[in-house]
């Protein structure tokens, strides 16, 4: 009987032990669709460490806030999340993320790495919770072969260059415009005004003052004008590639992602800077991008900063966003191919980050229903007055 | 052999179905009533701390101010869409009521509008009265007429998601008027075709009188059904050129998921509610008579 009870505590040490031999699993949460190069870094990772383990969770986009959400009433949430840098405010102003500041101290992923602008983005009051992942910014597309049709020899470089160019190919008649961009009532509104609202001299915080009134106005007499047709207003960003790709548009505000679809076009392009507004002459536009940060909830914070470091090495992030078609944070990873890319290399050291701020959104939304108001017929001034009330109140 | 049910076999049968409307409606309308009360935003929601602050998130509500336009745009697209959509439907279910080649066939294909979900919808219309591009202003131009700012003016972005909405909801009228005109006897017309009736005598004396319990209920089931409408608009105009196109069931969404206010959110699905209950308690006072058919 004695020897029974000695084989079974035995037995049931070795069971209760086993789970520390195990490896230590953690998870990641993205919205990279089909996403070979998360693939390849979560197998690349697992293979070298065996004493942790990723596994990679894919969210769609429009859900993934809203799971982590959910994940957090439930106290059940990913070790790792990698998602869109505007949301780091929001998500480390109610606890959710881990302050990764100290890590950062003893590691080689190293703030001067990082383009400035990406790296403030995952800091909020004064600490840091994220590492920007990769980025984007947007450029102008030029249609060339309608440059050459109407006789444009020189390329815009500011906002007047903008008016005569898009006014010389604008053709109502013919479906045809000079210029165009995106106008949602959503996000993608406020990723593409911002740039001209820095160009003017404003700010987010500004939206009262005449600089911001003089850049709502330029998209203002692009729509009166006609330049730019009014249906800017419903359409996204990957659709307004579309649009360009069909020919009828002579230049376009958008991204890299766009070059994708319009290589499958038969469409004859360019990249060029954005414009300056002469006042304050400098190209501005505006940053994009995903950051991965660590989840205060994560019972293992040490392995997920470790998959971190290893995801931020520079041939993994080079590769991965080869594996992506996006342009790496880390400055020395970037590896670009194409005229049009090296463009928006150069157009990345113009790249402003939006406001850092956990109620973004609804900032984001009070410049939308401003632009929005602005481009159907309401005055531009009164329009950002009125955003400018309500932004003001949340920066109090 | 006699076989007479008890009456506490019955009450006991009625508990499953009863346990899911407890769970699955009931629960979360309270949830929802509760949350309505309390100050429960992005900050608040994950401390658990959802203090209770009266009706300071219906106030907040009512004074918005998108409130007013918000309800107007709701009234105005409930009313079109209804009247519309049963009037359409029911005349469809006339229409395919009298016998001719391909009728099973063609009434089919009508059919196909309802069987697309209506995030489908709210997509393809979208293309549809597209200014430059769009079918509906392609045939306004053969037409010889101006083309329309469909989904960016802020006059025509409400008439945009009524058109594509009242599409997408004839078929379910038609289908249901057509069961009711099909239950209606032959003999009736008979007895009609003896006393030589015309046929617009005959659909408003005998066949729509016939239907009229049907017309009720549709009304009513469209009405609740209409406004409540989400995913249809939100992919068409997201409720905009600047909350033009948005009916109150859009905009507790925006203040939802787009905003984290879920206190406000949730007081304008209650307000829905409750003028939901106003309008049923209404339709069952009046149009319900007991012992007639009704």
């Amino acid at each position: 009987m004695k020897k029974m009870v000695f084989v079974l505590s035995i037995l049931f040490v070795v069971l209760f032990q086993t789970p520390v031999l195990m490896a230590a699993e953690i998870e990641i949460w993205h919205y990279f669709a089909d996403s070979k190069g998360m693939e390849f870094v979560v197998d690349k990772f697992n293979e070298i460490n065996e004493d942790v383990q990723v596994k990679s969770r894919y969210i769609h986009v429009s859900e993934l806030e809203n799971q982590l959400t959910k994940a957090l009433l439930m106290k059940d949430t990913p070790d790792l999340v990698i998602l869109d840098a505007t949301m780091i405010a929001r998500f480390a102003d109610i606890g959710a993320l881990a302050d990764i500041s100290e890590y950062v101290n003893n590691s080689t992923i190293k703030k001067d790495l990082f383009y400035e602008e990406a790296w403030e983005s995952g800091i909020y009051k004064e600490k840091l919770y994220a590492i920007p992942q990769n980025i984007n910014t947007l450029a102008v597309f030029y249609n060339k072969d309608l440059f050459s049709e109407k006789n444009i020899k020189k390329l815009p470089e500011n906002w007047e260059e903008l008016k005569a160019a898009a006014k010389k190919i604008s053709d109502p008649a013919k479906k045809t415009y000079g210029f165009a961009f995106s106008a949602p009532k959503n996000e993608h509104l406020t990723f593409q005004f911002a740039p001209f609202l820095w160009q003017a001299g404003a700010t987010f915080y500004n939206l009262d003052s005449k600089k911001a009134s003089r850049a709502l106005s330029l998209w203002q007499e692009m729509i009166y004008n006609t330049y730019s047709p009014k249906s800017v207003l419903n359409t996204p960003q990957y659709e307004l590639a579309i649009n360009f790709a069909a020919g009828n548009i002579g230049m376009m505000i958008n991204g890299p992602w766009a070059i994708g679809v319009l290589e499958n076009a038969d469409i004859n392009y360019g990249v060029i800077k954005m414009p300056v507004n002469k006042a304050v002459n400098k190209p501005y536009s505006v940053l994009g991008g995903e950051s991965i940060a660590i989840m205060s909830g994560s019972k293992e914070k040490e392995a997920s900063w470790k998959f971190i470091e290893f995801f931020m090495q520079k041939d993994i992030i080079s590769k991965w966003c080869k594996y992506e078609d996006r342009i790496s944070a880390r400055k020395d990873a970037i590896n670009v191919k194409s005229p049009e890319m090296e463009v928006f290399i150069e157009q990345l050291d113009f790249a402003i980050k939006r406001p850092v701020h956990p109620e973004y959104t609804k900032i984001s939304s009070a410049v939308q229903t401003a632009v929005q108001s602005a481009l159907t017929g309401s005055n531009a001034e009164d329009s950002l007055k009125r955003a400018q009330e309500t932004i003001g109140k949340l920066t109090k | 052999m006699k076989f007479s049910f008890n009456k506490t076999i019955l009450y006991f049968m009625i508990i499953p179905a009863f346990l899911i409307v407890l769970f699955f409606s009931f629960y979360p309308l309270i949830y929802n009533i509760n949350l309505s009360f309390r100050e429960v935003n992005a900050n608040t929601l994950l401390s658990g701390e959802w203090s209770f602050t009266g009706l300071s998130n219906y106030l907040a509500v009512l004074k918005d101010s998108s409130f007013l336009l918000i309800l107007k745009n709701t009234v105005i697209f409930v009313f079109a869409c209804v009247i519309l959509q049963i009037s359409v439907g029911l005349f469809l279910a006339l229409y395919f009521n009298n016998d001719f080649p391909y009728k099973h066939l063609i009434r089919g294909l009508f059919l196909l509008g309802w069987i697309i979900p209506p995030a489908v919808i709210g997509t393809i219309w979208r293309w549809f009265l597209n200014y430059d591009l769009g079918v509906i202003n392609y045939f306004l131009y053969l037409m010889g007429l101006k083309p329309v700012s469909w989904l960016v003016s802020n006059n025509f972005s409400l008439i945009s998601v009524i058109i594509a909405n009242v599409w997408f909801n004839i078929p379910f009228n038609m289908i249901l008027f057509t069961s009711s005109l099909t239950s209606i006897p032959e003999n009736i017309y008979d007895a009609a075709a003896v006393d030589g009736t015309t046929y617009f005598q005959k659909t408003f004396y005998i066949t729509l009188p016939l239907i009229k319990s049907t017309l009720y209920v549709l009304i009513i089931l469209n009405t609740i059904y209409t406004f409540r409408s989400f995913s249809l608009i939100w992919n068409m105009t997201k409720g905009g050129p600047v909350y033009s196109s948005t009916i109150l069931p859009v905009w507790s969404y925006i203040q939802s998921f787009n905003h984290y206010e879920f206190g406000m959110a949730t007081a304008i699905s209650v307000l829905i509610f409750f003028l939901l209950l106003i309008i049923s308690i209404i339709y069952i006072k009046f149009f319900v008579r007991p012992g007639v058919e009704g």
